[in-house]
């Protein structure tokens, strides 16, 4: 499956912004992706199970969070909204997280997808969606290390 | 040998066309059962009224709704001009169509109504497109798109604004399933995802933009091919034919020997002069499906003005304030436009030109802000209005009035790199016909993603005037000697049609099910002549040639040539005709079918060969 690719046009955000923003930043791994509709039954979601490797910034309440964002398949209907990169089962990550609506250890991602980094052969890279802003700002195709030293950086 | 590698080249062509999203740059979407994403062609069904009933599949037409609330002046203008530019991708087949106001904000909502609103969103979003599709074949069945209306927008690319057209420009590519980029090769395209507040640069596609599109969207259609008949009344110096009705009724003017200007009727046989009483000079530009005819006369005096003709007897038609008054068009409801114009005597004594719209009780005005003149040239059954108007420079240009949305809208048309354009028909369908070029003259044929230029042959100038609903079309050409000769433009009727199951395809089947490979030909005036015939199936396992002979060419009903199942794979069933009866392969006229062999539960990555 390919990277999603609808998007929609977002403010750019560096890694020091979206690090101020978040409550947590993780490096895990997903486990399972489960697509539903919301509690409105007007629109479909996707529940990530990640299990936390590390906590690079944030107090861990637990070792495996749930990530909510919009879109997703259920049945024969699929919803596609912008600038959400969805998350895929066994993907290794690194995600600047805010509190969902539900309490507890319930997620989303800030930025929408500007807030998901997936991890290769020891490389950051982020897609699926469209900014206006400086691409000298935006922390991209990085290696891990930098990235988390970036985040360190900014949170102190 | 010349025949195999022209089987490995045709072969490679459409392997290239089935793989291109290795190839380019762009990026497409996929379900998770492995479907890209996509609009789906609109499917029709006509009723034949000898019985039965017809399904086609036409372009795919992604059409939007706009709710104005929140936006600010021009937006309306801005979006338009970002879905022609998509619109306007002539080796893609689909239309991006505006389709009229609404009050519907329920942005996201699967309500089947694709809508454009400005509303509120999360700070750091400036718009969203949230899109909605069947996961088990990616047709793609509500999107709407939400600016933020916290943003600065604007339609000139201020600097620290947002340019509405250059955001729905690549916002669009988005809503058609087309994907950002980001190399450093990528900064050129509508689709890179990086921009900056003032750019304008996306509202204009790339030629990788226009690659992925036409993967998604492709058109295959055979060329359209027109034969041109020139119609002079007879004995005329000069002939101008102006308008044509679904009867193939035609009207225009010509010079007779004594140098006099007469208007005429053709009823497809017969040439009958028309004279407005006792007038100097008369000109028919306009007639509908009931024979009523519109045009201009001159009066003893010299001046001109409109005239309605009903077949009896005539009626004048002048605008109240006009010192001269012209009519162009007519539509079935018997409204008319046309052009005025008086001298503002008040003022500057300036001549003051005007377009018209009279529906027999008032005339209302059409005037371009910002025009020296505006004239109207032709009305449609559903009230669009096309015309033109000159600029301050001199230069004029086609515009569509679209009174049948929202009363106000204005649709400008020029001609890529034309220069001087004025759009003087607009059939049913809302295909639009005109010239471009000032002093020389072409005509131009716009509807739905084909914009064709259509020059009468070895002509100096062309000027095409109307298209009926009937892939018709008249206007006038001038010859080597500057004179002017009516013509009439037939669709050539040559089809070639190759169908899985009664479908163009692709059809996905079940690796079991017989699938009925048909086809059929119709070669209009080509009948008899030699042509060479082939057929290939390219396939997951190779590429075979079928048959191959040299026949004249025949009418074929359409005929089932195999009725069978195939394994599972991707095929491409291949049918080509060419009129160098030679042995050597040529494109000249070809149809073909994709059949895809899916077992249930299987997906795209199973078949061989298909990633």
């Amino acid at each position: 499956m390919l990277a999603s690719s609808v998007q929609a046009t977002m403010i750019g955000l560096s890694t020091e912004k979206l690090t101020r923003d978040s409550r947590l930043i993780v490096m895990g791994k997903v486990q399972e992706v489960r697509s539903h509709w919301d509690e409105t039954g007007q629109k479909i979601e996707s529940t990530a199970r990640v299990q936390v490797e590390r906590f690079l910034k944030g107090d861990p309440l637990a070792r495996v969070l749930q990530v909510v964002y919009d879109g997703g398949e259920v049945g024969e209907i699929g919803m596609k909204v912008s600038d959400v990169s969805p998350l895929e089962r066994g993907e290794e990550v690194i995600l600047f997280l805010k509190q969902g609506a539900r309490p507890g250890t319930v997620y989303r991602m800030v930025g929408k997808g500007q807030g998901k980094y997936r991890l290769e052969n020891g490389i950051a890279r982020k897609s699926g969606f469209s900014i206006v802003g400086d691409p000298q700002e935006i922390d991209n195709n990085i290696p891990v290390s930098d990235l988390i030293e970036k985040i360190q950086k900014a949170d102190r | 040998m010349r025949r195999i590698f022209d089987i490995l080249l045709i072969g490679f062509i459409l392997f290239t066309l089935v793989m291109a999203r290795d190839i380019y740059a762009f990026k497409i979407y996929k379900t998770q059962r492995g479907f890209d994403v996509k609009w789906h062609p609109k499917v029709s069904t006509i009723v034949n009224p000898s019985g039965g009933v017809y399904t086609y599949s036409d372009s795919p037409e992604v059409s939007y709704y706009f709710n104005p609330s929140g936006a600010k002046v021009g937006a309306l203008a801005a979006l338009r001009a970002s879905m022609g530019t998509w619109t306007g991708v002539e080796t893609a087949d689909f239309t991006v169509v505006y389709k009229g106001i609404t009050s519907n904000s329920e942005y996201g909502t699967l309500d089947y109504q694709n809508i454009i609103t400005f509303g509120p969103l999360d700070i750091y979003t400036l718009a969203l497109n949230t899109v909605w599709y069947y996961s088990g074949t990616g047709k793609i069945v509500d999107s709407d798109i939400q600016f933020n209306i916290v943003y600065n927008w604007t339609t000139n690319g201020s600097p620290g604004t947002f340019d509405l057209q250059n955001i729905a420009t690549h916002e669009l590519g988005h809503t058609l399933f087309l994907g950002d980029l980001y190399g450093s090769s990528d900064r050129e395209k509508t689709m890179y995802g990086y921009g900056e507040p003032g750019e304008t640069k996306k509202r204009t596609l790339h030629q990788d933009d226009i690659n992925g599109i036409t993967y998604l969207y492709p058109r295959f259609s055979n060329q359209r091919w027109f034969i041109f008949t020139s119609m002079d009344y007879p004995n005329a110096v000069e002939t101008m034919i102006y308008d044509i009705n679904n009867s193939g009724q035609t009207v225009g003017a010509y010079i007779d020997a004594g140098g006099e200007c007469h208007g005429f009727f053709h009823d497809g046989t017969t040439f009958t002069s028309i004279d407005y009483p006792d007038a100097e000079e008369t000109r028919a530009y306009g007639l509908n499906e009931g024979g009523e005819i519109v045009g201009q006369y001159a009066d003893a005096g010299g001046l001109v003005h409109g005239f309605l003709y009903d077949g009896t007897g005539f009626t004048s038609i002048d605008h109240p304030d006009a010192t001269e008054t012209m009519a162009y068009g007519i539509n079935d409801s018997g409204q008319i436009v046309g052009s005025y114009y008086f001298y503002n005597y008040d003022v500057t004594e300036e001549e003051i030109h005007c377009g018209f719209l009279y529906d027999g009780a008032g005339f209302t005005i059409i005037f371009h802000s910002g025009a020296t003149k505006t004239m109207a040239y032709d009305i449609n059954d559903s009230g669009r209005i096309v015309g033109g108007y000159y600029d301050a420079s001199g230069e004029q240009h086609g515009f569509l009035y679209d009174v049948l949305y929202d009363g106000t809208s204005v649709s400008l048309f020029d001609y890529p790199g034309g220069g001087d354009t004025v759009v003087l028909g607009i059939n049913q369908a809302g295909a639009i016909t005109g010239s471009y070029g000032g002093g020389d003259e072409h005509g131009f044929f716009y509807s739905k993603t084909t914009l064709t230029t259509m020059d009468y042959p070895d002509a100096y100038n062309t000027v095409l005037w109307r298209a009926n609903d009937n892939d018709q079309m008249v206007g006038w050409y001038t010859d080597k000697n500057g004179r002017k000769h009516g013509f009439l433009a037939n669709k050539e009727t040559f089809h070639v049609d190759v169908k899985a199951n009664d479908l163009d395809g692709p059809v996905f089947v079940n690796p079991v099910e017989p699938v009925a490979i048909s086809l059929s030909i119709s070669p209009g005036d080509m009948t008899g002549k030699e042509a060479d015939w082939w057929g290939f199936l390219l396939s997951s396992y190779g590429a075979f040639p079928l048959f191959s002979f040299k026949a004249p060419l025949v009418q074929v009903p359409e005929t089932t040539l195999l009725n069978m199942p195939w394994p599972l794979g991707w095929y491409v069933f291949l049918f080509v005709l060419d009129n160098a009866p030679d042995g050597a392969f040529e494109l000249d006229w070809y149809d073909y079918v994709i059949v895809v062999s899916l077992p249930a539960g299987a997906g795209l990555e199973d078949i061989p060969d298909l990633e």
